[in-house]
């Protein structure tokens, strides 16, 4: 086996390392059977959850167990059905409790579409901000925790260079940046914004990728760590000149720094994944802030997020369409109205269309999984656990019943797929859980745990 | 600050009972339809500063005896506008500005500004050191011009050992003290030592334009609990308030040598910079994230019903409310001239577009409106058009933005449950008529009493801000009423009676006021602000817009802060 020229191009400031036996058995791909690959989780979230409820068979299928029928609204997903686990029965109870309707002590509180949003991933209830109030809708507030990718990505702690990648077609909703457009976060009231740009996202994960761009990215890569060391030795000593609120603040900014310092020490010593080569740049998608060209945004990002977990660049990844109450017009689907105005007409041909065209782009990520093989000889979507969620469950009524709950890929063995199961009216806090402990987190709680513990039952393999 | 908070029950809402309001401060209406059980959301805040409404007086005792009260002095981070214009002021523009390499800013009360949204992520550390490297490098791309200083002639060393302090102090906009100074000169040899020397620079700048120095507006903690900012502390406040970027080498002069030591001084120094066309910039920041123009670049509208709205009328629509606001601000006008000048700016283009003729080119010239039909900011184009719908017009959307923006009393929004869904548009029924439900269940009247009455008065403005007279087949009603508030209560016609209305309210004087409170100090305003907010009010009222941007520099809020001094705030 010979040695790519990237691992003996390996080292600071670009001199010429050999890499120790294993690591080079390694980086020439080996794929012995037995080898284990690593599971990784990618959050893919539409809006304006659907129109049908439980019983309507366009989203939900009628039938548990393997003989599933998928109707209008996600039959594109039908060649993937072996890697398919629909979960039925999955509420958002605690998200009931900040509805105002159903609990009066919440009066005045939260937009259903944004306490949803904050809730999906957290699982605990948001931090409430007048200020975050946008014309025409109630004040909400960002999410009060943090998000389980992110949990998972701290106790799995992988050596990959990024913890997780977020990406994010157009998620700045039409007045700017409110709680609808923040489905990741660190903690509470600390909202992560996924990157917009396919083209920027691509600048991060790869360098111009040949072996000459490699060695000036080497020395380049030395000069900035050295920079950022600087910043933060010299950034320390303004604690004593601040008060503690400030440098709360500041100390937070200087983590982030640390964390960046940090990826770059790694990216110097952690070889890409075996058998990935940094890929070409793409051709230019055009603005990604340009609604019309929302598919071509989204597609590019898939591809990058592909690559970028093939690549193990990073195990956890998330991908936000859009944002809670998007009232985007999907014209390329056929659409002539705003998503959201639709959600509320009640079932029609064109909002169908638009959220079967959303299930065409979970099968085009889950296609190209399925065509990437691992390193265990499976596919990337054998190890892999896509979870399609969205903020409320029927639109209609802003119902937070039967939550989407669709899973692509069985994450190593770790679910059922090949199936629909019904868990009958569980809290959505198991089902963070089941993620957890599908990616090898065996805690048993997750969010607001008064809700529930555990796992949805049945759904672990 | 505390809340209290209690529901109201309307009672017979169809009859619009009507509740004694409060007459100042932002509230938000509980309104319980009985009958159905549906309702509105919201909570009745008493206005801070105590129940009653009557603000306090600031010529009272009370106001001058109450010792300093800045209120609360949150650590405040470049916002993206205001980093592109640090860096072009620092080292010169030209090239991509870097800001649009930083995540959209999140929004609160309004302003992307606002302190305590701010919030850090990876994307953004990214971003800025991005931004950095960037900047760095095209600024190393001529060494010596950035040194000032030849390095072969003089030596490289000692061009840097001048150049660090001299740049340091406008980077960090204070004096560096002779350990930084001897730290980054470290930094720099030990760096030319592992690469050469226009390396070493660039990693030097590079590294300055991501100290916290660079990216925040850091201000000492002091010992008493209030105090004062130090000068240089407060050139950085006059200069992001005034021009949305750093301080010029007079003003930190200024700061060096006992000018902002008093408020007159501070006041001398307000002027100076707002006289400099630097302050245009802050001014159209304001007027733009108010007026919620920022995003007018995406609103479309259906292009078979409003061909002419195009992607380059709507950037000109942008410039017109820019040349607009700017016109009223500079030449002394206060709130009427902003809702009631009879004139406004157009090009060409802008001209075919609202369908008259006279401006010849591409500038944007001075043009006279019809008075009875168009004056002020709220019959431009661009607002009219933010605030209606793809193919109709609004007139909640419209309302809405009456009452939230200039009288800072939002509504709350519909109850959940509720179709939201505008009826479509039908050629024999006009928009007043298709939202007559709005009107006539009780159920949605109690809120929409708030918004339909307004917005009905801009009927004359299709969805794309121009003038009509006919919809649904007959000549447009536009009158409306004005409701629930202090002093301008009853009937009006147009949209130019409601903003002659709107003009002469205390209401709206106030509501104005708190949104450049919000805009200029980063922060909501809350129970210690009200000497401060009173005594704006009366240099807007007295002086017009440039009177109350430097009465925003002679305030507790802006000439002392709030320290920890052993405690939180």
């Amino acid at each position: 086996m010979s040695l790519s020229r990237r691992a003996l191009l390996r080292g600071a400031g670009g001199i010429a390392v050999a890499l120790p036996a294993l690591e080079a058995m390694r980086v020439a791909g080996a794929r012995a059977a037995g080898t284990t690959a690593p599971k990784r989780l990618v959050i893919f979230y539409t809006p304006n959850g659907t129109n049908a409820q439980v019983m309507q068979p366009d989203f939900w299928p009628q039938q548990t167990g393997p003989s599933f029928v998928l109707g209008k609204e996600v039959a594109p997903l039908e060649p993937l059905r072996d890697h398919l686990l629909v979960v039925s029965g999955v509420n958002g109870e605690s998200c009931k409790n900040d509805d105002s309707v159903v609990n009066p002590k919440a009066a005045g509180h939260g937009d259903l579409h944004s306490i949803g949003l904050s809730q999906m991933l957290t699982g605990v209830s948001y931090i409430y901000d007048a200020a975050t109030a946008a014309p025409g809708s109630l004040p909400g507030g960002y999410a009060g925790g943090i998000s389980v990718d992110q949990y998972i990505a701290k106790k799995l702690a992988s050596p990959t260079r990024f913890p997780t990648l977020e990406f994010g077609v157009m998620n700045a909703t039409d007045v700017g940046v409110l709680p609808f457009s923040r489905m990741i976060s660190a903690g509470a009231n600390m909202p992560i914004p996924a990157e917009q740009d396919p083209a920027r996202m691509f600048a991060r994960l790869f360098t111009d990728g040949t072996a000459a761009g490699q060695v000036t990215v080497d020395r380049t890569r030395a000069q900035r760590k050295s920079v950022l060391d600087f910043v933060l030795a010299e950034s320390a000593r303004i604690k004593p000149r601040v008060s503690a609120h400030d440098w709360q603040k500041l100390d937070a900014h200087l983590g982030a720094v640390r964390d960046l310092e940090s990826r770059l020490q790694a990216a110097g010593t952690t070889p890409m994944a075996p058998s990935c080569s940094a890929p070409a740049r793409p051709a230019a998608g055009g603005d990604p802030l340009e609604k019309a060209n929302f598919p071509t945004t989204g597609k590019l990002h898939m591809d990058l997020l592909a690559l970028a977990l093939k690549c193990d660049l990073t195990r956890i990844a998330s991908l936000q369409w859009s944002w809670a109450r998007s009232t985007l017009v999907h014209t390329w689907a056929g659409a002539t109205k705003g998503h959201h105005d639709m959600s509320h007409i009640g079932q029609s041909d064109e909002l169908t269309a638009v959220n079967a065209w959303y299930a065409q782009q979970l099968a085009y990520l889950g296609n190209a999984l399925q065509a990437t093989p691992d390193v265990d000889g499976k596919t990337l979507l054998d190890n892999t656990l896509v979870y399609w969620c969205s903020e409320v469950a029927w639109a209609y009524t802003h119902s937070f019943d039967g939550l989407r709950a669709f899973f692509l890929g069985s994450c190593g063995g770790a679910l059922k797929t090949g199936q629909h199961i019904d868990v009958g009216g569980q809290p959505h806090q198991k089902l963070l859980v089941t993620l957890m402990n599908a990616m090898g987190v065996p805690e048993t709680q997750f969010g607001d745990a008064t809700y529930g513990t555990g796992p949805l039952p049945g759904v672990l393999a | 600050m505390s809340r209290i908070s209690r529901t109201v029950h309307l009672g017979d809402v169809a009859n619009h009972q009507r509740l004694s309001w409060a007459p100042v401060a932002s509230r938000i209406l509980t309104c319980v339809a009985v009958a159905t059980g549906v309702g509105c959301h919201g909570v009745i805040e008493r206005p801070p500063g105590g129940g009653g409404g009557r603000a306090p007086d600031p010529a009272s005792p009370a106001c001058a005896s109450a010792g300093p009260q800045p209120g609360p002095s949150p650590l405040r981070r470049l916002t993206r506008a205001e980093y592109d214009n640090t860096a072009a002021d620092l080292l010169g523009g030209g090239g991509a500005l870097p800001g649009a390499q930083l995540p959209d800013e999140e929004i609160a009360l309004g302003f992307t500004n606002n302190a305590d949204a701010q919030s850090v992520s990876a994307l953004l550390i990214e971003g800025y050191e991005n931004a950095a490297s960037a900047l760095a490098t095209a600024a190393t791309a001529d060494v010596p011009k950035l040194l000032g200083c030849d390095p072969a002639a003089r030596g490289e060393d000692a061009c840097v050992r001048d150049f660090l302090p001299r740049f340091g102090r406008q980077a960090y906009r204070r004096p560096l003290d002779a350990g930084e100074v001897d730290r980054l000169l470290a930094f720099y040899s030990s760096s030319k030592q592992t690469y050469d020397f226009a390396t070493a620079v660039r990693m030097t700048v590079q590294a300055m334009l991501q100290m916290p120095d660079f990216l925040y507006r850091i201000e000492n903690d002091g010992a008493e609990r209030v105090g004062r900012p130090s000068p240089y502390e407060l050139a950085s406040r006059l200069s992001y308030l005034l021009w949305s970027s750093m301080p010029d080498a007079p003003l930190l002069d200024a700061a060096a040598s006992g000018g902002l030591d008093s408020p007159a001084g501070v006041r001398a120094q307000a002027q100076r910079l707002l006289d400099d066309p630097r302050s245009r910039r802050a001014v159209d920041s304001f007027f733009g994230q108010w007026l919620d123009l920022n995003g007018i670049a995406k609103v479309e509208k259906d292009a078979a019903l409003f061909p002419r709205f195009t992607k380059e009328v709507r950037a000109l629509l942008r410039t017109e409310t820019t040349l607009f606001t700017e016109d009223v601000v500079f030449s002394g006008g206060g709130l009427s001239d902003l809702l009631l000048r009879p004139t406004t700016f157009m090009n060409r283009d802008l001209a075919a577009f609202y369908g008259r003729s006279g401006p010849a080119g591409e500038a944007f010239e001075k043009v006279d409106l019809d008075p009875t039909r168009q004056a002020g900011v709220l019959t431009q184009a661009g607002l009219l058009a933010t605030s209606a719908k793809v193919n109709q017009t609004s007139p909640v959307t419209r309302g809405l933005f009456v009452r939230e923006r200039l009288l800072c009393a939002p509504p709350p929004p519909p109850p959940p449950n509720v179709n939201t869904t505008p009826p479509a548009p039908d050629p024999a029924l006009s928009t007043r008529d298709r939202f007559e439900r709005h009107r006539a269940d009780p159920g949605c009247a109690g809120c929409h009493a708030l918004m339909d009455p307004l917005g009905v008065g801009f009927e004359h403005f299709d969805a794309q801000g121009l003038w009509r007279d006919i919809d649904g087949g007959k000549a447009i009603d536009a009158t409306g009423e004005m409701t629930a508030t202090s002093d301008i209560d009853g009937p009006f016609d147009g949209a130019v009676e409601l903003a002659r209305k709107l003009s002469g309210s205390r209401d709206v004087e106030v509501c104005m006021v708190k949104q450049w409170f919000r805009f200029g100090y980063g922060r909501s305003e809350g129970d210690a602000d009200q000497c401060a907010l009173q005594a704006l009010s009366s240099a807007l009222r007295g002086g017009g817009f440039e009177q109350l941007l430097l009465a925003l520099t002679q305030s507790d809020t802006f000439l002392y802060r709030t320290n920890d001094a052993g405690g939180a705030p």
